[in-house]
Protein backbone atom coordinates (compact mmCIF):
# COMPACT_ATOMS: atom_id res chain seq x y z
CA UNK A 1 0.00 0.00 0.00
CA UNK A 2 1.26 3.46 -0.79
CA UNK A 3 2.59 5.33 2.19
CA UNK A 4 -0.18 7.30 3.82
CA UNK A 5 1.67 10.49 4.51
CA UNK A 6 0.73 14.10 3.89
CA UNK A 7 3.07 14.42 0.93
CA UNK A 8 1.70 13.59 -2.50
CA UNK A 9 2.78 10.18 -3.77
CA UNK A 10 4.31 9.95 -7.21
CA UNK A 11 4.05 6.88 -9.39
CA UNK A 12 6.37 5.88 -12.20
CA UNK A 13 4.70 4.52 -15.30
CA UNK A 14 6.53 2.72 -18.06
CA UNK A 15 5.25 2.62 -21.63
CA UNK A 16 5.67 -0.43 -23.89
CA UNK A 17 8.54 1.34 -25.64
CA UNK A 18 10.34 1.77 -22.30
CA UNK A 19 9.71 5.46 -21.66
CA UNK A 20 9.33 6.36 -18.00
CA UNK A 21 6.81 8.91 -16.73
CA UNK A 22 6.28 10.38 -13.28
CA UNK A 23 2.72 11.18 -12.34
CA UNK A 24 0.98 12.11 -9.11
CA UNK A 25 -0.88 9.13 -7.69
CA UNK A 26 -3.98 11.27 -7.23
CA UNK A 27 -4.07 11.89 -11.00
CA UNK A 28 -3.00 8.40 -12.08
CA UNK A 29 -5.79 6.66 -10.15
CA UNK A 30 -8.28 8.06 -12.64
CA UNK A 31 -7.25 4.85 -14.35
CA UNK A 32 -9.06 2.03 -12.59
CA UNK A 33 -6.34 -0.35 -13.79
CA UNK A 34 -3.68 1.73 -12.01
CA UNK A 35 -5.92 2.32 -8.99
CA UNK A 36 -6.38 -1.42 -8.53
CA UNK A 37 -2.63 -1.93 -8.70
CA UNK A 38 -2.06 0.80 -6.11
CA UNK A 39 -4.71 -0.70 -3.82
CA UNK A 40 -3.17 -4.14 -4.20
CA UNK A 41 0.23 -2.72 -3.27
CA UNK A 42 1.82 -3.38 -6.65
CA UNK A 43 2.70 0.22 -7.38
CA UNK A 44 5.87 0.49 -5.36
CA UNK A 45 8.33 0.38 -8.21
CA UNK A 46 7.82 1.05 -11.86
CA UNK A 47 4.36 0.27 -13.26
CA UNK A 48 4.71 -1.29 -16.69
CA UNK A 49 1.86 -0.50 -19.07
CA UNK A 50 2.39 -3.08 -21.77
CA UNK A 51 -0.32 -1.86 -24.10
CA UNK A 52 0.40 1.86 -24.24
CA UNK A 53 3.20 3.51 -26.20
CA UNK A 54 5.14 6.52 -24.95
CA UNK A 55 3.49 9.07 -27.21
CA UNK A 56 -0.02 8.03 -26.17
CA UNK A 57 0.91 7.65 -22.51
CA UNK A 58 2.33 11.20 -22.49
CA UNK A 59 -0.96 12.43 -23.87
CA UNK A 60 -3.02 10.43 -21.37
CA UNK A 61 -0.91 11.78 -18.49
CA UNK A 62 -1.48 15.33 -19.71
CA UNK A 63 -5.20 14.52 -19.58
CA UNK A 64 -4.95 12.93 -16.11
CA UNK A 65 -3.17 15.98 -14.74
CA UNK A 66 -5.50 18.44 -16.45
CA UNK A 67 -8.77 16.82 -15.43
CA UNK A 68 -7.74 16.05 -11.84
CA UNK A 69 -6.80 19.70 -11.33
CA UNK A 70 -10.42 20.69 -11.95
CA UNK A 71 -12.66 20.55 -8.89
CA UNK A 72 -15.99 18.73 -9.04
CA UNK A 73 -17.51 20.81 -11.81
CA UNK A 74 -18.82 18.63 -14.61
CA UNK A 75 -19.20 21.56 -17.01
CA UNK A 76 -15.57 22.61 -16.63
CA UNK A 77 -14.39 19.03 -16.95
CA UNK A 78 -16.42 18.65 -20.10
CA UNK A 79 -14.96 21.77 -21.67
CA UNK A 80 -11.45 20.64 -20.68
CA UNK A 81 -12.08 17.29 -22.41
CA UNK A 82 -13.40 19.06 -25.53
CA UNK A 83 -10.35 21.30 -25.67
CA UNK A 84 -7.96 18.43 -24.98
CA UNK A 85 -9.35 16.38 -27.86
CA UNK A 86 -9.89 19.24 -30.31
CA UNK A 87 -6.47 19.04 -32.01
CA UNK A 88 -6.07 15.25 -32.07
CA UNK A 89 -6.01 13.40 -35.39
CA UNK A 90 -7.78 10.08 -35.99
CA UNK A 91 -4.69 8.02 -35.45
CA UNK A 92 -4.09 9.61 -32.06
CA UNK A 93 -7.78 9.23 -31.17
CA UNK A 94 -7.68 5.53 -32.09
CA UNK A 95 -4.59 5.08 -29.90
CA UNK A 96 -6.38 6.91 -27.10
CA UNK A 97 -9.40 4.61 -27.30
CA UNK A 98 -7.13 1.59 -26.91
CA UNK A 99 -5.24 3.22 -24.07
CA UNK A 100 -8.39 4.42 -22.28
CA UNK A 101 -9.81 0.92 -22.56
CA UNK A 102 -6.64 -0.72 -21.27
CA UNK A 103 -6.28 1.78 -18.45
CA UNK A 104 -10.01 1.53 -17.73
CA UNK A 105 -10.73 5.27 -17.83
CA UNK A 106 -14.40 5.47 -18.72
CA UNK A 107 -14.58 9.29 -18.86
CA UNK A 108 -11.77 9.46 -21.43
CA UNK A 109 -13.16 6.46 -23.29
CA UNK A 110 -16.60 8.06 -23.62
CA UNK A 111 -15.17 11.43 -24.66
CA UNK A 112 -12.90 9.95 -27.33
CA UNK A 113 -15.66 7.69 -28.66
CA UNK A 114 -17.98 10.68 -28.91
CA UNK A 115 -15.28 12.68 -30.66
CA UNK A 116 -14.74 9.97 -33.29
CA UNK A 117 -18.49 9.50 -33.70
CA UNK A 118 -18.94 13.23 -34.15
CA UNK A 119 -16.89 13.28 -37.34
CA UNK A 120 -19.21 10.68 -38.88
CA UNK A 121 -22.31 12.83 -38.45
CA UNK A 122 -24.00 13.87 -41.66
CA UNK A 123 -21.22 12.35 -43.76
CA UNK A 124 -21.58 10.06 -46.74
CA UNK A 125 -20.53 6.41 -46.66
CA UNK A 126 -17.69 7.15 -49.09
CA UNK A 127 -16.41 9.95 -46.89
CA UNK A 128 -16.33 7.71 -43.79
CA UNK A 129 -14.50 4.97 -45.71
CA UNK A 130 -11.89 7.39 -47.07
CA UNK A 131 -11.37 9.22 -43.78
CA UNK A 132 -10.95 6.04 -41.75
CA UNK A 133 -9.10 4.10 -44.46
CA UNK A 134 -11.75 1.38 -44.55
CA UNK A 135 -11.96 -0.86 -47.56
CA UNK A 136 -15.42 -1.42 -49.02
CA UNK A 137 -15.74 -5.20 -48.88
CA UNK A 138 -19.26 -5.27 -50.32
CA UNK A 139 -19.79 -6.33 -53.90
CA UNK A 140 -22.04 -3.83 -55.73
CA UNK A 141 -24.89 -6.38 -55.48
CA UNK A 142 -24.39 -6.84 -51.73
CA UNK A 143 -24.26 -3.11 -51.15
CA UNK A 144 -27.48 -2.64 -53.07
CA UNK A 145 -29.08 -5.38 -50.98
CA UNK A 146 -28.01 -3.75 -47.69
CA UNK A 147 -29.39 -0.42 -48.84
CA UNK A 148 -32.62 -2.15 -49.76
CA UNK A 149 -32.83 -3.71 -46.29
CA UNK A 150 -33.97 -0.40 -44.88
CA UNK A 151 -35.53 1.29 -47.84
CA UNK A 152 -36.41 4.94 -47.47
CA UNK A 153 -40.06 4.24 -47.57
CA UNK A 154 -41.07 7.80 -47.01
CA UNK A 155 -39.31 9.39 -49.91
CA UNK A 156 -41.80 10.66 -52.40
CA UNK A 157 -44.80 9.59 -50.33
CA UNK A 158 -47.60 12.02 -50.85
CA UNK A 159 -49.65 13.33 -47.99
CA UNK A 160 -53.23 12.22 -48.02
CA UNK A 161 -55.88 14.79 -48.68
CA UNK A 162 -58.96 13.13 -47.31
CA UNK A 163 -59.13 15.29 -44.19
CA UNK B 1 6.98 -8.32 -16.23
CA UNK B 2 5.78 -8.92 -12.69
CA UNK B 3 3.51 -5.89 -12.78
CA UNK B 4 2.12 -6.96 -16.12
CA UNK B 5 1.16 -10.38 -14.82
CA UNK B 6 -0.46 -8.97 -11.73
CA UNK B 7 -2.32 -6.55 -13.88
CA UNK B 8 -3.83 -9.29 -16.01
CA UNK B 9 -4.89 -11.24 -12.96
CA UNK B 10 -6.40 -8.08 -11.65
CA UNK B 11 -8.50 -7.63 -14.74
CA UNK B 12 -9.98 -11.08 -14.33
CA UNK B 13 -11.00 -10.44 -10.77
CA UNK B 14 -12.65 -7.08 -11.11
CA UNK B 15 -15.62 -5.99 -13.10
CA UNK B 16 -14.60 -3.70 -15.91
CA UNK B 17 -16.80 -1.45 -17.96
CA UNK B 18 -15.19 -2.40 -21.22
CA UNK B 19 -13.90 -5.71 -22.44
CA UNK B 20 -10.28 -6.19 -21.58
CA UNK B 21 -8.09 -7.00 -24.54
CA UNK B 22 -4.47 -7.09 -25.27
CA UNK B 23 -3.86 -5.31 -28.48
CA UNK B 24 -0.52 -4.64 -30.01
CA UNK B 25 -0.15 -0.96 -30.50
CA UNK B 26 1.68 0.18 -33.55
CA UNK B 27 2.25 3.58 -35.01
CA UNK B 28 -0.43 2.89 -37.63
CA UNK B 29 -3.43 2.41 -35.33
CA UNK B 30 -6.62 3.52 -37.01
CA UNK B 31 -10.32 3.14 -36.47
CA UNK B 32 -10.37 0.13 -38.75
CA UNK B 33 -7.91 -1.81 -36.59
CA UNK B 34 -9.81 -1.30 -33.33
CA UNK B 35 -11.33 -4.42 -31.80
CA UNK B 36 -15.06 -4.92 -32.34
CA UNK B 37 -16.06 -4.07 -28.77
CA UNK B 38 -14.37 -0.66 -28.95
CA UNK B 39 -15.86 0.03 -32.37
CA UNK B 40 -19.20 -0.91 -30.81
CA UNK B 41 -18.70 1.78 -28.13
CA UNK B 42 -17.80 4.39 -30.75
CA UNK B 43 -20.75 3.57 -33.01
CA UNK B 44 -23.13 3.88 -30.04
CA UNK B 45 -22.33 7.61 -30.10
CA UNK B 46 -23.37 8.05 -33.73
CA UNK B 47 -26.94 9.37 -34.12
CA UNK B 48 -29.53 6.94 -35.51
CA UNK B 49 -29.95 8.83 -38.80
CA UNK B 50 -26.22 8.72 -39.50
CA UNK B 51 -26.07 5.01 -38.66
CA UNK B 52 -28.92 4.45 -41.07
CA UNK B 53 -27.56 6.54 -43.91
CA UNK B 54 -23.86 5.97 -43.42
CA UNK B 55 -22.24 3.73 -40.83
CA UNK B 56 -24.10 0.47 -41.52
CA UNK B 57 -23.14 0.65 -45.20
CA UNK B 58 -19.42 1.25 -44.63
CA UNK B 59 -18.31 -2.38 -44.58
CA UNK B 60 -19.46 -5.86 -43.56
CA UNK B 61 -17.81 -5.63 -40.14
CA UNK B 62 -19.63 -2.42 -39.26
CA UNK B 63 -22.89 -3.85 -40.54
CA UNK B 64 -22.43 -6.92 -38.36
CA UNK B 65 -21.75 -4.78 -35.27
CA UNK B 66 -24.72 -2.49 -35.88
CA UNK B 67 -27.46 -4.76 -37.18
CA UNK B 68 -28.26 -6.78 -34.10
CA UNK B 69 -30.54 -6.44 -31.14
CA UNK B 70 -27.85 -5.73 -28.56
CA UNK B 71 -26.52 -2.74 -30.48
CA UNK B 72 -30.00 -1.36 -31.19
CA UNK B 73 -30.99 -1.66 -27.50
CA UNK B 74 -27.80 -0.06 -26.20
CA UNK B 75 -28.00 2.66 -28.83
CA UNK B 76 -31.54 3.44 -27.67
CA UNK B 77 -30.45 3.79 -24.04
CA UNK B 78 -27.56 5.96 -25.15
CA UNK B 79 -29.74 8.32 -27.18
CA UNK B 80 -30.78 11.77 -25.98
CA UNK B 81 -34.49 12.52 -25.86
CA UNK B 82 -35.55 15.69 -27.62
CA UNK B 83 -38.61 17.67 -28.58
CA UNK B 84 -40.52 16.71 -31.67
CA UNK B 85 -42.51 19.55 -33.16
CA UNK B 86 -45.27 18.49 -35.45
CA UNK B 87 -45.96 21.40 -37.76
CA UNK B 88 -49.68 21.37 -38.33
CA UNK B 89 -49.58 22.03 -42.03
CA UNK B 90 -49.69 19.54 -44.83
CA UNK B 91 -46.27 18.84 -46.28
CA UNK B 92 -44.34 20.56 -43.48
CA UNK B 93 -41.87 18.06 -42.13
CA UNK B 94 -41.68 17.55 -38.39
CA UNK B 95 -38.80 19.17 -36.55
CA UNK B 96 -36.70 17.39 -33.93
CA UNK B 97 -34.61 19.32 -31.45
CA UNK B 98 -32.24 17.85 -28.88
CA UNK B 99 -29.32 19.15 -26.91
CA UNK B 100 -26.07 17.66 -28.02
CA UNK B 101 -22.58 18.82 -27.14
CA UNK B 102 -23.95 21.71 -25.14
CA UNK B 103 -26.21 23.27 -27.73
CA UNK B 104 -29.62 22.68 -29.25
CA UNK B 105 -29.41 20.84 -32.54
CA UNK B 106 -32.38 20.94 -34.84
CA UNK B 107 -33.05 18.44 -37.58
CA UNK B 108 -35.95 17.95 -39.91
CA UNK B 109 -37.55 14.60 -40.47
CA UNK B 110 -38.25 13.45 -43.95
CA UNK B 111 -41.64 12.83 -42.50
CA UNK B 112 -44.99 14.56 -42.35
CA UNK B 113 -47.43 13.86 -39.57
CA UNK B 114 -50.95 13.52 -40.72
CA UNK B 115 -52.88 13.33 -37.51
CA UNK B 116 -53.17 14.85 -34.09
CA UNK B 117 -50.32 14.63 -31.58
CA UNK B 118 -48.44 11.47 -32.48
CA UNK B 119 -47.67 8.84 -29.85
CA UNK B 120 -43.96 8.08 -29.43
CA UNK B 121 -42.13 5.25 -27.68
CA UNK B 122 -38.44 4.32 -28.00
CA UNK B 123 -38.18 6.14 -31.32
CA UNK B 124 -41.32 4.61 -32.78
CA UNK B 125 -44.25 6.79 -33.64
CA UNK B 126 -47.78 5.63 -34.22
CA UNK B 127 -50.41 7.68 -35.96
CA UNK B 128 -52.90 7.43 -38.77
CA UNK B 129 -52.90 3.62 -38.64
CA UNK B 130 -49.22 2.99 -39.11
CA UNK B 131 -46.06 2.72 -37.03
CA UNK B 132 -42.95 4.45 -38.24
CA UNK B 133 -39.44 5.18 -37.16
CA UNK B 134 -38.69 8.66 -38.52
CA UNK B 135 -34.93 8.26 -37.97
CA UNK B 136 -34.70 5.16 -40.15
CA UNK B 137 -37.77 5.93 -42.26
CA UNK B 138 -39.26 2.52 -41.78
CA UNK B 139 -42.96 2.09 -41.82
CA UNK B 140 -45.39 -0.62 -40.86
CA UNK B 141 -49.11 -0.44 -41.62
CA UNK B 142 -51.42 -1.51 -38.82
CA UNK B 143 -54.48 -3.58 -39.66
CA UNK B 144 -57.64 -1.55 -40.14
CA UNK B 145 -60.18 -1.62 -37.33
CA UNK B 146 -63.34 -3.35 -38.32
CA UNK B 147 -66.05 -2.08 -38.55
CA UNK B 148 -64.61 1.16 -39.92
CA UNK B 149 -64.50 3.94 -37.36
CA UNK B 150 -65.15 7.58 -38.05
CA UNK B 151 -62.90 10.46 -37.17
CA UNK B 152 -61.43 10.93 -33.73
CA UNK B 153 -59.04 7.98 -33.48
CA UNK B 154 -55.95 8.43 -31.39
CA UNK B 155 -53.22 6.01 -30.40
CA UNK B 156 -50.73 5.15 -27.71
CA UNK B 157 -47.73 2.86 -28.07
CA UNK B 158 -45.81 1.13 -25.26
CA UNK B 159 -43.17 -1.53 -24.94
CA UNK B 160 -43.98 -4.77 -23.14
CA UNK B 161 -40.59 -5.76 -21.82
CA UNK B 162 -41.25 -9.38 -20.87
CA UNK B 163 -42.67 -10.35 -24.24
CA UNK B 164 -40.31 -7.89 -26.01
CA UNK B 165 -43.17 -6.60 -28.13
CA UNK B 166 -44.62 -3.20 -28.88
CA UNK B 167 -48.30 -2.85 -28.23
CA UNK B 168 -50.52 -0.23 -29.78
CA UNK B 169 -53.67 1.04 -28.11
CA UNK B 170 -56.36 2.53 -30.30
CA UNK B 171 -58.91 4.88 -28.84
CA UNK B 172 -61.95 6.03 -30.70
CA UNK B 173 -63.18 9.24 -29.16
CA UNK B 174 -66.39 11.14 -29.62
CA UNK B 175 -64.60 14.44 -29.22
CA UNK B 176 -61.52 15.52 -31.05
CA UNK B 177 -60.15 17.72 -28.31
CA UNK B 178 -59.61 16.98 -24.66
CA UNK B 179 -61.23 15.69 -22.61
CA UNK B 180 -61.61 12.60 -24.74
CA UNK B 181 -64.89 10.71 -24.52
CA UNK B 182 -63.80 7.16 -25.19
CA UNK B 183 -66.23 5.16 -27.29
CA UNK B 184 -64.00 2.22 -28.15
CA UNK B 185 -60.64 1.00 -27.05
CA UNK B 186 -58.64 -1.79 -28.69
CA UNK B 187 -55.13 -3.18 -28.54
CA UNK B 188 -52.78 -5.17 -30.75
CA UNK B 189 -49.26 -6.51 -30.67
CA UNK B 190 -47.41 -4.72 -33.46
CA UNK B 191 -46.16 -7.03 -36.18
CA UNK B 192 -47.91 -10.04 -34.66
CA UNK B 193 -51.67 -9.49 -34.48
CA UNK B 194 -53.65 -9.33 -37.69
CA UNK B 195 -56.62 -7.67 -36.04
CA UNK B 196 -57.45 -5.44 -33.07
CA UNK B 197 -58.63 -6.91 -29.80
CA UNK B 198 -61.37 -5.03 -28.06
CA UNK B 199 -60.51 -3.78 -24.57
CA UNK B 200 -63.24 -3.13 -22.10
CA UNK B 201 -62.79 0.43 -20.99
CA UNK B 202 -65.68 2.13 -19.29
CA UNK B 203 -67.22 4.93 -21.27
CA UNK B 204 -64.94 7.42 -19.66
CA UNK B 205 -64.03 11.01 -20.06
CA UNK B 206 -60.26 11.19 -19.91
CA UNK B 207 -57.27 13.33 -20.78
CA UNK B 208 -54.55 12.54 -23.33
CA UNK B 209 -52.63 9.30 -22.71
CA UNK B 210 -49.14 9.25 -21.18
CA UNK B 211 -46.87 6.29 -21.88
CA UNK B 212 -44.32 4.90 -19.43
CA UNK B 213 -42.29 1.69 -19.59
CA UNK B 214 -44.88 -1.01 -20.14
CA UNK B 215 -47.89 1.11 -19.22
CA UNK B 216 -50.32 3.64 -20.68
CA UNK B 217 -51.97 6.09 -18.29
CA UNK B 218 -54.96 8.36 -18.72
CA UNK B 219 -55.94 10.97 -16.15
CA UNK B 220 -59.68 10.97 -15.64
CA UNK B 221 -61.08 14.33 -16.63
CA UNK B 222 -62.88 14.70 -13.28
CA UNK B 223 -59.36 14.98 -11.87
CA UNK B 224 -59.77 12.27 -9.24
CA UNK B 225 -58.18 9.15 -10.68
CA UNK B 226 -55.57 7.86 -13.09
CA UNK B 227 -56.51 4.98 -15.30
CA UNK B 228 -53.56 2.64 -16.07
CA UNK B 229 -53.24 -0.12 -18.64
CA UNK B 230 -50.49 -2.69 -18.17
CA UNK B 231 -49.71 -3.52 -21.82
CA UNK B 232 -48.08 -6.81 -20.86
CA UNK B 233 -51.12 -8.24 -19.06
CA UNK B 234 -53.64 -5.93 -20.81
CA UNK B 235 -55.30 -5.31 -17.46
CA UNK B 236 -56.67 -1.90 -16.46
CA UNK B 237 -56.29 -0.50 -12.98
CA UNK B 238 -57.46 2.73 -11.45
CA UNK B 239 -55.58 4.71 -8.83
CA UNK B 240 -56.77 7.79 -6.94
CA UNK B 241 -54.82 11.01 -7.41
CA UNK B 242 -53.42 12.24 -4.04
CA UNK B 243 -56.18 14.24 -2.35
CA UNK B 244 -54.04 17.34 -1.94
CA UNK B 245 -53.48 17.44 -5.71
CA UNK B 246 -57.14 17.31 -6.73
CA UNK B 247 -58.52 20.51 -8.25
CA UNK B 248 -55.09 22.07 -8.59
CA UNK B 249 -53.50 22.86 -11.96
CA UNK B 250 -51.35 19.90 -12.97
CA UNK B 251 -49.41 18.18 -15.69
CA UNK B 252 -49.00 14.44 -16.16
CA UNK B 253 -45.69 13.54 -17.77
CA UNK B 254 -43.66 10.39 -18.31
CA UNK B 255 -40.30 10.02 -16.59
CA UNK B 256 -39.71 7.06 -18.89
CA UNK B 257 -39.98 4.57 -16.04
CA UNK B 258 -43.03 5.95 -14.31
CA UNK B 259 -45.75 8.55 -14.34
CA UNK B 260 -44.90 11.91 -12.83
CA UNK B 261 -47.34 14.55 -11.78
CA UNK B 262 -46.43 18.21 -11.54
CA UNK B 263 -48.85 20.11 -9.35
CA UNK B 264 -48.84 23.87 -9.07
CA UNK B 265 -48.21 24.96 -5.50
CA UNK B 266 -48.18 28.72 -5.75
CA UNK B 267 -46.20 31.21 -7.79
CA UNK B 268 -44.12 29.38 -10.36
CA UNK B 269 -43.46 26.37 -8.15
CA UNK B 270 -44.53 22.84 -8.84
CA UNK B 271 -44.55 19.84 -6.55
CA UNK B 272 -43.31 16.74 -8.35
CA UNK B 273 -45.06 13.47 -7.55
CA UNK B 274 -44.38 10.06 -8.93
CA UNK B 275 -46.67 7.07 -9.26
CA UNK B 276 -45.58 3.43 -9.16
CA UNK B 277 -47.26 1.94 -12.23
CA UNK B 278 -47.70 -1.49 -10.64
CA UNK B 279 -49.36 -0.33 -7.43
CA UNK B 280 -50.76 3.12 -8.19
CA UNK B 281 -48.94 4.41 -5.11
CA UNK B 282 -47.92 8.09 -5.18
CA UNK B 283 -44.83 9.65 -3.62
CA UNK B 284 -44.15 13.36 -3.27
CA UNK B 285 -40.54 13.95 -4.28
CA UNK B 286 -39.35 17.51 -4.67
CA UNK B 287 -40.26 20.99 -5.79
CA UNK B 288 -39.20 22.75 -8.93
CA UNK B 289 -39.31 26.44 -9.63
CA UNK B 290 -39.98 27.95 -13.05
CA UNK B 291 -39.56 31.54 -11.86
CA UNK B 292 -36.19 32.00 -13.67
CA UNK B 293 -38.07 31.67 -16.97
CA UNK B 294 -39.95 34.84 -16.13
CA UNK B 295 -36.72 36.82 -15.96
CA UNK B 296 -35.52 35.34 -19.21
CA UNK B 297 -38.68 35.53 -21.31
CA UNK B 298 -40.77 38.10 -19.40
CA UNK B 299 -40.05 40.75 -22.04
CA UNK B 300 -41.91 38.76 -24.69
CA UNK B 301 -45.34 39.47 -23.28
CA UNK B 302 -46.99 42.40 -21.55
CA UNK B 303 -47.53 40.61 -18.28
CA UNK B 304 -45.74 37.28 -18.02
CA UNK B 305 -47.54 34.71 -15.95
CA UNK B 306 -47.66 30.97 -15.52
CA UNK B 307 -50.30 30.53 -18.21
CA UNK B 308 -47.62 31.45 -20.75
CA UNK B 309 -45.60 28.39 -19.77
CA UNK B 310 -46.74 25.09 -21.27
CA UNK B 311 -44.90 22.00 -20.14
CA UNK B 312 -44.08 19.47 -22.87
CA UNK B 313 -42.36 16.73 -20.89
CA UNK B 314 -39.24 15.48 -19.17
CA UNK B 315 -36.21 15.16 -21.42
CA UNK B 316 -34.03 13.85 -18.63
CA UNK B 317 -35.85 13.16 -15.40
CA UNK B 318 -35.52 14.65 -12.80
CA UNK B 319 -33.46 17.50 -14.23
CA UNK B 320 -34.34 18.57 -17.73
CA UNK B 321 -37.80 19.77 -18.67
CA UNK B 322 -39.05 20.67 -22.13
CA UNK B 323 -41.59 23.48 -22.26
CA UNK B 324 -42.74 26.26 -24.48
CA UNK B 325 -43.66 29.87 -24.08
CA UNK B 326 -47.17 30.13 -25.45
CA UNK B 327 -47.07 33.79 -26.43
CA UNK B 328 -44.12 33.10 -28.71
CA UNK B 329 -42.74 30.36 -30.91
CA UNK B 330 -40.10 29.53 -28.33
CA UNK B 331 -39.38 26.01 -27.19
CA UNK B 332 -37.31 25.88 -24.02
CA UNK B 333 -35.09 23.19 -22.58
CA UNK B 334 -34.78 23.99 -18.91
CA UNK B 335 -32.54 22.33 -16.35
CA UNK B 336 -34.49 22.67 -13.11
CA UNK B 337 -31.41 21.93 -11.01
CA UNK B 338 -28.81 24.22 -12.57
CA UNK B 339 -31.48 26.61 -13.96
CA UNK B 340 -29.69 26.51 -17.29
CA UNK B 341 -31.88 27.55 -20.20
CA UNK B 342 -31.60 26.58 -23.86
CA UNK B 343 -34.19 27.53 -26.40
CA UNK B 344 -35.02 27.51 -30.06
CA UNK B 345 -37.72 29.00 -32.22
CA UNK B 346 -39.95 27.30 -34.75
CA UNK B 347 -40.83 29.67 -37.56
CA UNK B 348 -43.88 28.64 -39.50
CA UNK B 349 -46.78 30.63 -40.72
CA UNK B 350 -49.56 28.51 -39.32
CA UNK B 351 -50.01 28.97 -35.62
CA UNK B 352 -50.83 25.53 -34.27
CA UNK B 353 -48.16 22.91 -33.67
CA UNK B 354 -48.04 19.77 -31.58
CA UNK B 355 -45.13 19.15 -29.27
CA UNK B 356 -43.93 15.94 -27.72
CA UNK B 357 -40.91 14.12 -26.34
CA UNK B 358 -39.24 11.70 -28.70
CA UNK B 359 -35.88 10.00 -29.12
CA UNK B 360 -34.21 8.98 -32.34
CA UNK B 361 -33.41 5.30 -32.37
CA UNK B 362 -32.75 2.31 -34.62
CA UNK B 363 -35.56 0.36 -32.98
CA UNK B 364 -37.83 -1.63 -35.21
CA UNK B 365 -40.52 -4.23 -34.68
CA UNK B 366 -39.41 -7.81 -34.38
CA UNK B 367 -40.67 -9.89 -37.26
CA UNK B 368 -41.31 -6.94 -39.57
Amino acid sequence: MAAETGTPTTLTLKSNDDELFSVAESAAILSVTIRNMVEDGCAGGVIPLDNVDGKTLASVITYMNGISAIPADEEKKKSYRDKFLSDKDFETLADMVLAANYLNMSCLMDAVSAKIAQVMEKKSVGWVRRKFGIENDYTPEEEAAVKEEHKWTFEGVETDDDN
Amino acid sequence: MLGGKLNRGDANRRSRPYCFRRCKLSSSTNIESLPDDLLFQILLEVPAQDIQKGARLVCKKWHRIICNRRFVDEHLHHSTPGIIVDIRRHSSPAVFAATGRGRVEISKFNFVFRDRAPASCNGLIVEDNYISNPATNKRFDLPAYSPKLGRGICYAIAYAEVSKQYKVVLMHCSKYNEPLEILKCAILTAGVDKSWRHLHMKNLSIGAPVTTDGFVHWPRSDDTHVFTLNVETEIFTEAPVPKVCVQRPKYYMSTGKSLSLLVLCGGYSFEVWEMKSETGEWTKLFKIDLEPLKGRFGHLVHKFCLTHIRLIGWLNYPEVLALRISASQLCVIYNVRTQEIDYFEVYYLSGYHNYGVHRNSLVWLSGC
